[in-house]
């Protein structure tokens, strides 16, 4: 018992900066309820609430629980989330200004791109997220997301497709910045 | 133009990421132990669920006392005898007074 909870940690521990970033993922990129979210899972491991049966890989277990614990805790606290929609929608505007701006150092670049990632519908975010950054196939992300191979399928190809617009947009309102030619008044 | 240019941009885009978010992840030691002391903890019995509770039992009551309709004592419907007026009401047994009457008048009294 105690050998399979020790293999249980030590496989936790090499999946914690990936699950991190799941987690983060599921939480519109919230730090802090990442955070929470990740100990939360970890408890139910503790508990014996969550617990791997070898149906499927280790790693799709585990982000699949991160996932349910996520949903549980955006359900537990709705009431300060609408607080936030609110502020957010305050600050929503100037946010894109900035994407579409003068996103030219990596840091406003990611920012940029953490934005346009939120405004996708969240399947198609989470499909995404699975894939390209956790380098899972399209079979993986449905088993973790809990739905068909196709479905998983058409999230990936509307989420790159609105991805791709949102690049080819990005870099138009980009380009003239960077090839603008000084004007012949300035050189003279 | 490379047709797989935007996906190996979105690919970049999600690998910088993953490295951000990776120099900013806690711990797992960290984030293991703090589970473990919520784990140690007696379970925290949450308040909102009996307040969420006594608040909809106390609104259920407002709202039947407010919805309850009235049990007003009924009122006797007029009947038809009612209706018609004094003046021009008649005796059932009116008739009986009538022959008398006649019979006394006509004189036919050995």
């Amino acid at each position: 018992m105690a050998t399979n909870d020790n293999t249980t940690r030590a496989q936790l521990a090499e999946l914690h900066p990936a699950g991190y970033g799941w987690a983060l993922a599921c939480c519109e990129r919230d730090p802090a309820e990442a955070e929470d979210v990740l100990q939360t899972a970890c408890l139910k491991v503790l508990q014996g609430r969550a617990r791997y049966n070898g149906r499927s890989s280790f790693r799709t277990w585990w982000f699949a629980v991160i996932r349910l614990t996520a949903a549980d805790e955006r359900r537990r606290h709705w009431l300060r989330r609408l607080k936030l929609t609110a502020f957010d929608a305050l600050q929503s505007d100037t946010v894109h200004e900035e994407a579409f701006g003068d996103a030219l150092d990596r840091e406003q670049q990611q920012a940029a791109f953490a934005n346009a990632l939120a405004t996708l519908p969240a399947r198609q975010g989470e499909v995404l997220h699975l894939v390209f950054y956790q380098q899972l196939s399209i079979e993986a992300a449905a088993e973790v997301l809990g739905v068909s191979v196709g479905t998983a399928r058409t999230h990936y190809t509307r989420g790159k497709q609105r991805l791709r617009e949102w690049l080819q947009q990005a870099k138009v309102s980009h380009e003239p910045a960077r090839t603008r030619q000084p004007h012949p008044a300035v050189v003279l | 133009m490379n047709p797989h240019e935007p996906d190996n941009h979105i690919q970049q885009l999600f690998s910088e990421q993953r490295a951000a978010d990776q120099r900013r992840a806690p711990s797992f030691q960290q984030t293991w132990q703090a589970a473990m002391t919520r784990a140690e903890k007696p379970a925290r019995l949450s308040w909102w669920l009996p307040a969420m509770a006594a608040a909809s039992a106390v609104s259920l009551v407002v709202v039947s006392v407010l919805l309850w309709p009235r049990t007003e004592k009924p009122q006797p419907t007029p009947s038809a005898t009612v209706v018609v007026s004094l003046g021009e009401w008649t005796s059932p047994t009116d008739f009986l007074l009538e022959p008398l009457t006649a019979s006394t008048s006509s004189g036919s009294q050995p």
